[in-house]
């Protein structure tokens, strides 16, 4: 049986081939084979959410994903989280809220939120809860993402 | 160390740990408690998507909870399946787990999990539970582990009499069979499921699914209860009810279901009925509180299912 | 020249920066493009990686350590064992019981014993469970009753005098008895707060780099740079001058990072060992091993009070529950007590307090450090008292409630308190009032307030230095960088210092550069623990800001012959010449009047408290307040509890950026809210921790966080920076027993012992 596996996918809008163990997770592929440090190790089993990026467009616990079935998948992480640089909408309404204090959880729930955001421009509440509902932050009590969400979601009414 | 089988009869050949969405494989993996080849369920063709088959609907294996939970055949004929699927876990966990996977999870016993002892499960030679701390544990005590079955999809497709498609078998084979009677420490066996099936049903089908949890989401359920209803001109004209988390396999309600089958919908009536889903509970000392959250719960279930409106 | 004496008093704020609204902290964007680099971030050349293989036993001692088949495995590296690095060391200088790893001896399951360095870490992995230890099983300590039995070993056998309770404390002041005889009401009350634990989403981890000269630079996700660095050094037997210390973003610590770790100490001596850089990451579930989180603790309170509601004395008791090693338990003795004087007027207090060591992973300081227990008994208890006399809770609180200027009778002295706005603010915003015994079955409310600190007076160790150190550095590039040694946790503490600095010398927070938490390049400061950053470093960085300001102004007022004192700096301009002088231009003046310039501030505490005899923990320069409510709903049939919305109002002193002074209220409630219904650090009875995943821990998620509604008061503590304290843990401490409170609005029980699982509630409910 093959222990490596040659890998080819698409990371931020770049095509990447690679060969790596047949057991590697997608964390572990973007974070050590690709060195994009964004996504980050919380619980390394699908419990935090901090390791979310988009695989095709989905929010996916990359933990817990092995590399090996994302062949021929296009993965977005934060680093590519807007095309040509420059903040997301939720970025830049995260920041102003302060919806990060120690930022651990932040660029997986960015990915969430950018992930429900382009599917639904103007998610209702329940549906913002249930697209964080996989995403664990220990520092904010989720108020002010939600505010930052919100806002977003909603321009012009109070968040 | 990995393979990509193509087709289901290849995947049932092939050796190694079978991987679908791998929530529950990637942490046992990570925990040393699994471990071996693996056999990547990714490339099999046929095995996603629901769609009509022999029974009734054929729900593919490898069809995400997620999916499960919306889709609209299951919504409409299977309610109850299909809030139960989207009842149990996170977001992202019902969008990568499958159906086939949430049937086969190991427990979530601590003891099971726990990889610096071996429990009767891991090849030990008794139940550390039993004799440990065993509060989640089992109230219906029926075989030698008293880890309550993971599987909340389980107890949900057992009130709609759903059968499981094998790989390499002739005939399908109804779900409680499936599951076994929780004497033994086997249950759901060692073959690929390909499939599972839902008969048919009747119009006007109602369904409730609720758990009881401290979290309020994505925690293994203390009581769950699915049940499956049709009403007719203000008659229950049918009902099955099933239980999770209290004992090794999910267990039907014929008593709570007989109760109140063929007759009107009478609110005073559900009480009584959601009482004897006790009967023959047997707990364990630490689990005896368990048994006390069990009427509340298949009442909620069943007031949800029957009444307008759902639960006062 | 500035005068020091007194500068916080005259540093008014004129530059409008104070108040935040919408404009993110300094290292915000960084957070938010996942551009802060983390410790598990960083990779150098050569660098191999360090596990630890655990104790399966509660209590035991290693017989033998066979790890020959380990290190012939190949990419394994080096392996380590307690006799590798036997100092023993721990936070506190009169409590050194620690080492890496077990020395002789495990004292709970999930010590680590043996560290190996490997090419990766899947190796390292494979190669710790290659290691063959031999152990002989001791019988173990496994409760509080366990650690004050005679009949049971020592866990510290090697100690001089060996004894399973660290530390014992008894005080009393005033006249308890007679305060009692000359009550109407004296009720007796039981309380069980349970243990739990920080989860920072970052697991612990280290990265050590040894140098060509014999130094070692120790990136480490810690929140006390400068305990960590005389720890190090210490442990290593090195100069403290050859280590440096550096903490790069972390994510977070509650607390939980404050201890020296194996990580830190193993990546340490491994990258001595081998000369090459070595990183140490915990997985999660070792965190859950290495917790010094909150000790379970048992409490017994007595106390009295006349018929009108007056308190008129207290007699305490606890038991703290401190797992197998020390930590900071000494100072959790103290503080189990010390806040019970306030912020309610108590002249008559009796106080005993034991921290017992058993076999469980060691407990620590979490937010509210020691606190948090203490404050639930009491308020809960105060409630119970209520209802026995007849009594509104509100009115009662109020009518207790000491003022500014109070000296307590343990000798705490507090500057300013806003309590009484808070409580009026909680108690209409939420209608608590009308809705208190009046909601629907099943339905509560519940008030409960709280006091807390500022920073201690007293460093770990005694010294008559500066707690924090700031210096400034200003260039003709009209940026200026601060330099401090403070641990930014995610709490802000970094965009403090900056709006000190900015709004002193009237320039925005986003032209400062902040380095922090660098033991090269900053000055100490102690760290973050007891709520004292932006207290203790944020008047350092004043007195700086004010000192490199003087220099400014000087060389202003030398070119533009106008009196120092009329310059006013805002708007990054200097105004009051005869045309406002832009900020680059004032610097550049200022360079070449002064020379290169540059300022430092420090800040050490007043020497106040003079009653205080017996006891250097409490305190403090200045204390916040909080009053909370909580509404609660119980399912009846369940028991299953939800918090539907929580109210709190804290007296920070003054705003300085309101999204990140609400933001740690509102993490404080969200903490608490976990601590009251679902988080339990909790072993089985053979000492195995029943819940190490975030998954089975059961931490809230969004689904379980009720709404917050925050409310800022301002008291303008005359010591505090431009007015400011803390509001990073106090709020934390009002949060369970207003739950408590509500949950006996809701159900007509008094629930002792939380977490309020739904077991425990429907127990309570049915009367069992």
């Amino acid at each position: 049986m093959p222990t490596e596996i040659t890998l080819r996918l698409q990371i931020n809008g770049e095509q990447v081939r690679r060969i790596i163990p047949a057991n590697r997770s997608l964390l572990d592929f973007i974070r050590e084979d690709l060195r994009l440090t964004g996504s980050k190790h919380g619980c390394d089993v699908g419990d935090c959410g901090a390791c979310t990026v988009l695989v095709d467009g989905a929010p996916q616990l990359a933990c817990i994903t092995l590399a090996a079935e994302c062949e021929g998948a296009a993965i977005r992480t934060i680093e590519g989280v807007t095309d040509g640089g420059g903040l997301h909408p939720i970025q830049e309404a995260l920041h102003r809220h302060v919806g990060a204090q120690c930022g651990y959880c932040t660029p997986g729930i960015v990915m969430a939120m950018t992930s429900l955001l382009e599917a639904d421009p103007h998610p209702s509440d329940s549906a913002i809860n249930e697209a964080l509902g996989s995403n664990i932050c220990r520092c904010t009590g989720y108020t002010k993402i939600l505010a930052a969400v919100r806002e977003v979601a909603r321009p012009g009414s109070p968040s | 160390m990995i393979v990509f089988p193509r087709s289901a009869s290849e995947a049932a050949a092939a050796a190694g740990i079978v991987r679908a969405g791998g929530t529950d494989l990637q942490e046992r993996l990570h925990k040393g408690i699994t471990k071996g080849d693996l056999r990547d369920l990714r490339d099999v063709v046929g095995m996603s998507g629901v769609g009509p088959g022999p029974a009734g609907l054929r729900v593919g294996a490898r069809t995400t909870v997620a999916q499960l939970a919306v889709d609209p055949s299951i919504v409409r004929d299977h309610p109850a399946v299909a809030l139960a699927a989207g009842g149990l876990a996170t977001p992202q966990i019902r969008a990568m787990g499958t159906v086939g996977g949430n049937l086969s999870q190991h427990v979530r016993c601590a003891y099971y999990r726990d990889p610096h002892v071996t429990c009767l499960r891991r090849g030990g030679s008794a139940c550390l539970s039993r004799a440990g701390d065993h509060m989640f544990a089992s109230v219906f005590d029926l075989g030698p582990c008293v880890a309550p079955h993971p599987s909340t999809l389980a107890t949900a497709l057992l009130t709609s009499g759903a059968l499981i498609e094998l790989a390499g078998a002739d005939a399908l084979v109804p779900l409680d069979q499936w599951l076994g009677d929780g004497t033994s420490l086997t249950s759901g066996g060692d073959d690929l499921i390909v499939a599972v099936h839902l008969p048919s049903t009747s119009p006007g089908q109602v369904g409730a699914y609720v758990r009881t949890i401290a979290r309020a989401r994505a925690e293994w359920p203390v009581v769950e209860v699915a049940v499956r209803a049709r009403v007719v001109d203000g008659v229950v004209v049918e009902i099955e009810a099933a239980m999770g988390g209290v004992a090794p396999v999910p267990i039907p309600l014929p008593g709570v279901a007989d109760a109140l089958r063929g007759r009107p919908v009478d609110p005073a009536a559900l009480a009584p009925a959601a009482g004897l889903a006790t009967a023959g509970a047997n707990p364990l000392p630490g689990s005896a509180w368990k048994v006390g959250m069990i009427p509340g719960t298949v009442l909620d279930a069943l007031e949800r299912a029957l009444l307008p409106g759902g639960a006062a | 020249m500035t005068d020091d004496r007194d500068f916080h008093v005259r540093a008014v704020a004129e530059g409008g920066v104070l108040g935040g609204g919408g404009r993110g902290k300094v290292d915000g964007l960084a957070k938010i493009t996942g551009r802060s680099v983390f410790v598990d971030d960083l990779v150098l050349p050569r660098m191999v990686y360090a596990k630890v293989l655990r104790s399966p036993h509660a209590h035991a001692k290693i017989l033998s350590i066979d790890a020959s088949e380990a290190l012939a495995m190949p990419g394994v590296l080096k392996v380590m064992t307690g006799e590798d690095c036997t100092a023993r060391y721990g936070a506190i200088p009169v409590a050194q019981d620690e080492t890496a790893l077990a020395l002789g001896k495990v004292r709970y399951i999930g010590e680590p014993v043996v560290c190996v360095a490997a090419v990766d870490e899947e190796t390292a992995r494979d190669a710790c469970r290659r290691v063959r230890v031999v152990y002989e099983p001791l019988d173990a300590i496994l409760s509080i009753d366990d650690a004050l039995s005679a009949d049971k070993p020592f866990i510290h056998e090697w100690a001089r005098k060996p004894s399973n309770i660290l530390r014992k404390v008894d005080q009393e002041y005033g006249d308890v008895d007679a305060a009692f005889a000359a009550s109407d009401l004296v009720l007796e009350g039981t309380y069980d707060y349970p243990g739990s634990t920080h989860v920072p989403l970052e697991t612990h981890a280290a990265l050590a780099v040894p140098h060509a000269d014999g130094r070692l630079t120790l990136w480490s996700s810690t929140q006390n740079p400068h305990y960590m660095h005389r720890t190090i050094a210490r442990v290593l037997g090195m100069r403290p001058g050859d280590v440096r210390v550096i903490k790069p973003d972390i994510g977070a610590g509650y607390g939980g990072k404050c201890d020296t770790f194996c990580t830190d100490v193993c990546s340490a001596w491994l990258a001595r060992a081998l000369d090459r850089p070595v990183k140490f990451v915990f997985e999660r579930e070792e965190v859950f091993y290495a917790h010094r989180g909150r000790h379970r603790t048992k409490m017994w309170l007595k106390m009295g009070m006349t018929k009108e509601g007056r308190v008129t004395g207290i007699d305490f008791k606890a038991w703290a529950e401190g797992g197998a090693y020390a930590s900071y338990g000494v100072v959790t003795s103290f503080y189990l007590g010390v806040f019970m004087t306030m912020p309610y007027k108590v002249e008559n207090y009796r106080f005993q307090s034991h921290r017992v060591y058993t076999n469980h992973p060691p407990c620590g300081p979490k937010r509210g450090h020691g606190a948090i227990q203490p404050r639930f008994a009491l308020e809960l208890h105060l409630d119970r008292m209520c209802e026995a006399l007849g009594l509104d809770p509100v009115q009662v609180r109020l009518d207790n409630l000491i003022e500014a200027g109070h000296e307590t009778v343990n000798g705490l002295l507090v500057p300013s308190i806003a309590l009484s706005e808070c409580i009026e603010r909680v108690v209409q915003a939420s209608d608590y009032r009308a809705k208190k015994g009046s909601l629907p079955p099943g339905r509560g409310i519940g008030l409960a307030c709280s006091a807390y600190m500022c920073g201690a007076l007293h460093a770990v160790y005694d010294n008559d230095l500066p707690h924090s150190g700031v210096q400034l550095k200003c260039d003709r590039s009209g940026r200026v960088t601060i330099f401090s040694g403070t641990a930014d946790c995610g709490q802000g503490s970094n965009h403090m210092l900056a709006v000190f600095v900015a709004e002193r010398l009237g320039i925005d927070p986003t032209d400062c550069t902040v380095v922090e938490a660098d033991t090269d390049l900053t000055p100490v400061d102690l760290g973050s623990y007891s709520s004292r950053v932006t207290f203790m470093a944020g008047n350092a960085a004043l007195q700086a800001a004010d000192r490199l300001r003087s220099q400014i102004a000087s060389a202003l007022a030398a070119k533009f012959k106008v009196p120092v004192e009329s310059l006013v700096f805002a708007g990054r301009e200097v105004r009051g010449a005869w045309r406002p002088i832009p900020w680059l231009e004032a610097v550049d003046i200022a360079e070449g009047h002064h020379g290169t310039l540059g300022s430092v501030g420090s800040y050490k505490p007043p020497k106040i408290g003079s009653r205080l005899k017996r006891t250097s923990v409490g305190p403090s320069p200045a204390y916040s307040f909080t009053a909370q409510v909580a509404e609660v709903t119980v399912d009846q049939v369940s028991g299953v509890v939800t918090v539907d919305k929580m109210w709190a109002a804290h007296d920070l002193g003054r705003v300085l950026h309101r999204e990140i002074a609400e933001g740690q209220i509102e993490g404080c409630v969200y903490m608490g809210v976990g601590e009251a219904l679902l988080e339990e650090q909790a072993y089985r009875k053979d000492g195995v921790h029943m819940t190490p995943s975030i998954l089975e821990y059961r931490i809230p998620t969004v689904y379980d966080t009720p709404e917050i509604q925050v409310l800022l008061v301002e008291s303008h503590d005359p010591g505090g920076p431009f007015g400011a304290k803390e509001a990073g843990e106090g709020p934390q401490l009002s949060t369970v027993p207003a739950i408590g409170n509500a949950l006996h609005d809701a159900i007509g029980r008094w629930l002792t012992n939380p977490p309020y699982t739904p077991e425990k509630v429907w127990k309570a409910i049915k009367g069992r």
